[in-house]
């Protein structure tokens, strides 16, 4: 019941907040871009129009959620709502879900449209974007904000105001999307070489960015290019039953970062 | 006593009569299930002149039929020889020990599993096989230290099942705990059936083979040791290697077509190959997949093949002196990689949308000149048509993987291109290739064609419920 109240009171106040639509806008652009990189070439399985297209939304998408939703929560200390709010019978549990859900909306709201606004241009151009392709990129974004939500309730659980949930939103960024392979191949050269693949293959766990851009490569049929080392991986996602581990995989991700966002939250 | 001995006779008789009677049954239970005792075309065969011509009445026929001597054997409708039983010490179903035999229009089928001899087994020269069908359970056709013989219009299909698409990986392990459990049944039905070649050439050389099909065998045609073959519009299907060369000398592979292979078509310790016009389609599904893998191979040509939406179109590993040209890589993971190469040249290829185009390691004495890479930012200033601006081949990651395989796992992290780029631009040891084509002609480039209205009304709706909810949202309660 408090869940739902907060979700609504989110998602009133995120389509108020001028930076959703500065997000809007951008993330608009870029769809469009993505569009006029596909009418380039081909997007019909792994190509190179796919794996840009999935390195853009990598590269863009984490960084617009966890800025917007950790300052949708530092907003809350910094204005003093959550002492309003904290006098009521609310638990914080219920109060960062509403969150969570609020923003849920608000951002796959602004995907939605960029995306929508790129398939009706695409038809109307003649240059669209097959329908399985914009399909699936939205399911890829979806699941990419999805388990960054539950980061950026994190960094704005931690965060007293919003420059430090700036500071740290760009370094989990940096270190999750930009530093990471850089960062795993020098502290993997420390360990003997048996222990490199499975500590690899656990890492990659504690990455989202990476599971979700590995199991999207593999639904785009091109799982054999990481090499003999992760068949099984492959033979389990291309399985029925992939889908369903991916989808655990992402409501576990959520659950374990909600709790950490949740015990942090009520430390301060 | 009389009465005993009558009783005697009356068994005795009766026993005979049963034996009649069996007698009379087992020649119409052997036509019953439409087997032709194999003496009769067996008798026909070597009762024939040299050089006369026969042909095999329609019907089942079992085997071994042995040909040793030059006659010409056309099927009239159809004429199935056959081994009904999957033991691998059977003779082959078919034998050629002759020369100059011309053998046309029938159907093989062969039971026997793991066995070292094909269904049909030529040893001689100047031979005809033509529209012969064959259904195995190993190897197809085996040519041994048999030369200028011709196969034209053969299917070879492949009997044995594949458990996953992983497969090589996945059930190695399996397969190597279930032959050793099985070594003391000697019944051969319990070991797992292994997969033969289609077509299999040793010592055999001039050989032509055209216009053949083969599906779900080991390797499609393998050569060894086998020289100035020519192997021509063949199609290689769901086997392992489409088209295997081991040590051979002039071979010709021409307009052949392979897909779905591990390997579409792979060279081995070869030398002056021509391998012109061949299309190699979606050989991707397994990890270690290549459309077109050359090691070892030497003053070859590569010319005018279609390589298309395979993991690896083109590898080149410890080869030199081969001229690759005007082939088109399009959509695969991995456009070409070239590895421990010298004295190559590489002009006029078309790299379209392959994930990564080229990569290329330790092979600086390898020629890149004027070809086509459809994401590179040209520049021509003189308008020559070729760019002044190089397109480099990054080294960083088969360099990589080459150490640590594991860590294809970044194969394209946004991170990895990141990184790749901070290691090796402008550095000596990139590979570049520095004039590469401006433009080519647009049929090459060809778009996929797409659901429009589909797409139009996804989109539509989106846009509709996100503007929805963000003035419902938005709105002052």
């Amino acid at each position: 019941m408090h869940i739902e109240l907060i979700a609504k009171r989110e998602v009133t106040v995120g389509f108020r907040n001028p930076w959703s639509y500065s997000f809007l806008a951008l993330f608009t652009l870029f769809s469009l871009g993505l569009l006029v990189i596909q009418s380039q070439s081909f997007l019909d399985g792994y190509t190179y129009s796919t794996g840009t297209m999935l390195n853009l939304i990598l590269y863009l998408l984490p960084l617009m959620t966890m800025l917007l939703s950790s300052f949708s929560l530092t907003a809350e200390k910094e204005e003093g709502n959550w002492q309003l709010l904290s006098t009521y019978a609310m638990t914080t549990t219920s109060f960062l879900f509403g969150k969570y859900v609020g923003q849920a909306i608000v951002l796959i709201a602004i995907v939605c449209f960029g995306y929508g606004l790129s398939g009706v241009a695409g038809v109307l151009l003649g240059k669209s974007f097959s329908f399985t392709a914009l399909l699936f990129l939205l399911v890829f974004s979806v699941s990419i904000i999805l388990l960054f939500l539950g980061v950026a309730i994190v960094i704005g659980a931690l965060s007293k105001n919003r420059w430090q949930a700036l500071t740290m939103g760009v370094a989990v960024w940096f270190f999750l999307i930009l530093a990471w392979p850089t960062l795993l191949i020098s502290l993997l050269s420390f360990v003997p070489y048996t222990w490199i693949r499975p500590l690899l293959q656990l890492a990659t766990f504690f990455n989202p960015a990476e599971f979700v851009r590995i199991y999207s490569v593999a639904r785009l049929g091109g799982g054999s290019i990481f090499g003999p080392e992760y068949y099984k991986w492959m033979y389990w996602i291309d399985s029925p039953l992939g889908d369903v581990i991916f989808g655990g995989l992402i409501i576990g991700w959520i659950g374990v970062t909600m709790f950490i966002a949740s015990k942090a939250w009520e430390r301060r | 006593m009389q009465r005993g001995w009558k009783q005697w006779s009356i068994y005795f008789r009766l026993s005979i009569g049963a034996f009649l009677i069996l007698f009379q049954l087992l020649p119409v239970r052997v036509s019953a299930t439409g087997f032709i005792e194999q003496d009769a075309l067996q008798k026909q065969i070597d009762q024939a002149l040299p050089g006369s011509f026969l042909t095999i009445p329609e019907g089942m026929y079992t085997g071994p039929i042995r040909i040793a001597k030059p006659i010409t054997l056309v099927a009239q409708g159809s004429v199935i020889i056959s081994n009904p039983s999957p033991d691998p010490k059977d003779e082959p179903v078919v034998v050629i020990s002759s020369d100059h035999v011309t053998l046309k229009g029938i159907a093989i089928s062969d039971k026997r599993v793991n066995s070292a001899e094909a269904s049909l087994v030529l040893k001689g020269s100047h031979n005809v096989l033509e529209q012969v069908r064959i259904k195995t359970m190993g190897t197809g056709i085996q040519l041994r230290e048999a030369t200028n013989n011709t196969l034209h219009n053969i299917s070879v299909t492949g009997k044995v099942k594949e458990q996953s698409i992983y497969g090589g990986a996945v059930h190695d392990h399996a397969s190597h705990g279930a032959s050793s459990a099985n070594k003391v049944a000697a019944s051969a039905q319990n070991v797992p059936a292994r997969k033969g070649n289609g077509i299999d050439l040793f010592r055999s050389h001039q050989n032509r083979i055209v216009a053949n099909q083969i599906t779900n065998v080991f390797d499609g045609i393998y050569l060894e040791n086998s020289n100035g073959n020519q192997i021509v519009q063949n199609k290689v299907e769901t086997s392992r290697y489409g088209y295997h060369f081991m040590g051979t000398a002039k071979t010709l592979l021409q307009e052949n077509t392979g897909s779905e292979n591990v390997t579409g078509a792979m060279l081995m310790e070869t030398t002056q190959a021509t391998v012109l016009n061949n299309q190699f389609f979606k050989q991707k599904n397994n990890p270690s997949a290549q459309g077109i893998l050359l090691y070892a191979v030497t003053d070859s040509q590569i010319k005018s093949n279609f390589i298309e939406g395979n993991r690896v179109g083109l590898y080149l590993e410890n080869s030199t002196g081969i001229e690759i040209r005007d082939n088109r890589l399009k959509l695969n993971f991995i456009g070409m990689q070239v590895k421990a190469s010298s004295a190559n040249t590489f002009t006029e290829n078309l790299f379209i949308s392959n994930v990564i185009q080229a990569q290329a390691q330790d092979s600086t004495t390898d020629s890149f000149r004027g070809n086509y890479w459809d994401n590179l930012q040209t520049l021509d200033t003189n308008g020559d048509g070729r760019s002044e601006l190089p397109y480099e081949m990054n080294p960083f990651y088969l360099a990589l993987t080459d150490a640590v395989p594991p860590y294809q796992l970044f194969f394209q992290a946004p991170g990895f291109v990141f990184l790749e780029n901070l290691f090796s631009s402008g550095t000596n040891t990139v590979i570049r290739d520095e004039s590469p084509l401006v433009a080519i002609s647009m049929n090459a480039k060809d778009q996929a064609s797409g659901t429009p209205w589909a797409t139009g009304i996804l989109g539509l709706l989106l846009l509709a419920g996100s503007t929805t909810i963000m003035y419902k949202g938005g709105k002052r309660q």
